[in-house]
């Protein structure tokens, strides 16, 4: 029921609106019910305590009748015996207020009216008795009102008494039925409140849990469904038991999730393509560059017949122009492979040392050419390294032609060092300076900076995006510190043992 | 006696510069424009070092290498492997095939005629 409940919720056909106005109604019926249920059971037992008072006022009407019969046969008796006027008086008073206490009684008697006659047909007698004795007492006949009382009166009272007592026993008696009916009908609306109450409460939990797993469950779904989007994972579909408006937006994401994992595919297969094409484009330039600069060599080295001082210079621009436009295919080559996941490093036990002091010497012949000197500062315990050198080299050979290419005064250094786990090298100069502005561009593709005075110095502007490239490879990083003027110094920090080549998007 | 240098390579431009290189410098050239011709003449002439483009029509030059090779009065002669195609794990693939050594176009010819002389004075020492 755990799932089947709150899909079945999710299936029906209509809006969360509905639903959960629906649910919410019969929320509030179930309420209702339980108040109806409960003013009904109050009615009823107002209704068994009314009638157990009645039963209380009767018993009581009965004592005191029973109270005023012994009263009255008391004053009778008296009245033999103290032969007083205002005794007689009194007896005969006495004996008239039966007619208040047989109409009260007969108010509330109900079914014991049939005992009520018979006791006022008793006390009609004793009262035509009581006057005639009264009579008998006053006319001084003593010893014949004493005959009568004895002969009649006694054998009246004992029959009197008898009935009154037995119209108490009965209102007693009901009474007690009254009280145990009324215990017993408490007792079942009790059972009757608890259990519509309960079954209240039992649905109106089941109806929440359906609905509001019905609305969480996909909402969850699609929640992981968007993470996965953002985590690049397209194309992957959910199942959303719902009919409503959440459904409709599991559809709409799971149409979105395919035309999104069609576009990367398609995006995919275009930078592959670009790839691919640069690829084949920079290697359809070789074969050509290949032969201009094979037969420039071949004249300039007399293969051809001799060639004059002249010649000789205008050669030299050509083969210098061939070497230029080689390097810019080279890099696009470079990047090319690097964007197609085809770089693959050959990683092997290297010493910076000697790379770094390898890349000075090849770049010296420059350096003195524009009157430059380059300060070289390594630490003699410089540890050997796991990486590719050869690309290593590459990044080393462009921070140094880079820093004498854009420094006309002062010098290059060379500095590096070693911690657990990286090594860091730094190439300074007291060139321009790069703007802040800049700082983070110049490691992007075709960037130079847009400035006449750079705009001279030939490069590829693919060198240092190359160079990031290749750290990142190495699972490492590079950077620039530089102010306006002031001069530039680029630093990499590379891993000193790389096991794996990393992934670079 | 000059030595004799094997060309294999279907483009006549770097045919020739290589043709005009070698001979300036005293070399016999014998010269061949797909992979099965230099196979062939190869087997036939018996040169002292063969020069290999990697992409040939026909069978490529990998294949080419393999089956020189192949050939026991061919095993030990130098193969230098040339291409423009600078992919990675080309290299590795050359030396594979039985190559001696690798040199990506565009080469400078001093440094290619300094390679070759290399091999071929190791070649004489074995």
């Amino acid at each position: 029921m755990i799932d089947w409940l709150p899909r079945r919720v999710a299936r029906l056909p209509v809006g969360i609106h509905t639903k959960l106005l629906v649910s919410i109604l019969s929320m509030v019926v179930m309420f209702v019910a339980v108040g109806a249920v409960g003013l009904l059971v109050l009615r009823d037992s107002d209704k068994r305590a009314t009638e157990l008072v009645g039963l209380q006022q009767k018993i009581a009407a009965y004592r005191q009748l029973q109270n005023n019969t012994t009263e009255q046969l008391y004053a009778l008796a008296s009245a033999l015996i103290i032969t007083d006027e205002r005794q007689l008086d009194a007896t005969q008073r006495q004996l008239n207020r039966f007619t208040y206490d047989f109409d009260r009684a007969q108010f509330i008697a109900g079914k014991d009216s049939a005992l009520i006659e018979q006791i006022r047909g008793a006390y009609a007698e004793l009262i035509d008795i009581g006057s005639e004795i009264i009579g008998l007492i006053r006319a001084g006949q003593t010893r014949d009102a004493q005959a009568l009382q004895l002969e009649r009166v006694a054998p009246l009272s004992d029959r009197l008494k008898r009935q009154i007592y037995s119209l108490i026993n009965n209102a007693e008696a009901e009474m007690v039925s009254s009280a145990g009916l009324s215990n017993r009908h408490y007792r079942l609306s009790q059972t009757v409140l608890i259990g519509v109450a309960l079954s209240s409460i039992l649905f109106a939990l089941i109806v929440g849990y359906a609905i509001s797993k019905s609305l969480t469950v996909p909402v969850q779904q699609m929640y992981e469904r968007f993470n996965g989007i953002a985590h690049g994972e397209f194309g992957e579909r959910i199942e959303v038991a719902n009919q409503d408006e959440l459904g409709e937006l599991a559809r709409g994401l799971n149409h979105m999730s395919e035309e999104l994992d069609q576009l990367y595919h398609q995006l995919e297969l275009a930078s592959e393509h670009k790839s691919q094409f640069l690829a084949n484009m920079s290697h359809e330039l070789r074969t050509p560059l290949n032969a201009i600069l094979g037969y420039t060599e071949l004249i300039s080295d007399g293969i051809y017949g001799p060639v004059p001082e002249e010649i000789q210079e205008v050669l030299g621009r050509v083969v210098q122009n061939g070497h230029h436009l080689l390097g810019l295919i080279n890099a696009v080559l470079d990047l090319s492979k690097i964007e197609a996941g085809q770089l693959v490093l050959t990683l092997d036990d290297y010493d910076l040392r000697s790379l770094i002091q390898d890349a000075v010497v090849a770049v010296e012949p420059l350096a003195e050419e524009k009157g430059l000197k380059i300060q070289v500062d390594l630490p003699p315990d410089l540890p050997r390294g796991l990486g590719d050198a050869q690309r290593i080299t590459q990044v080393l050979l462009n921070l140094l032609g880079n820093a004498l290419k854009f420094t006309e005064t002062g010098q290059i250094g060379v500095s590096a060092s070693a911690d657990p786990t990286m090594f860091r090298v730094e190439v300074s100069d007291t060139g321009p300076g790069i703007p802040a502005e800049e700082q983070s561009r110049i490691f992007e593709e075709f960037h130079q900076i847009d400035n006449s005075s750079t705009r001279e110095k030939s490069g590829t502007g693919l060198g240092l995006a190359i160079g990031r490239k290749i750290l990142q490879l190495h699972g490492g990083e590079i950077g620039v510190k530089s102010e306006s003027e002031r001069g530039s110094t680029f630093w990499f920090e590379l891993p000193r043992s790389v096991a794996q080549q990393k992934d670079v998007a | 006696m000059s030595k004799t240098i094997l060309i294999i390579e279907d483009q006549e431009d770097n045919r020739r510069i290589l043709r005009d290189l070698l001979q300036s410098t005293g070399f016999e050239i014998l010269e061949a424009t797909s992979g099965l011709d230099g196979v062939a003449l190869a087997i036939d002439r018996q040169p002292d070092l063969i020069l290999m483009d990697l992409q040939l029509p026909g069978i490529d030059g990998y294949e080419a290498t393999r089956r020189l090779r192949a050939s026991s009065a061919l095993a030990r002669t130098p193969i230098v492997a040339v291409t423009s195609f600078a992919l990675s794990g080309d290299e590795a693939k050359a030396f594979e095939a039985g190559c001696d050594a690798y040199i990506t176009k565009p080469y400078s010819p001093r440094a290619l005629l300094a390679r070759v002389r290399e091999l071929l004075d190791q070649s004489a020492e074995t």
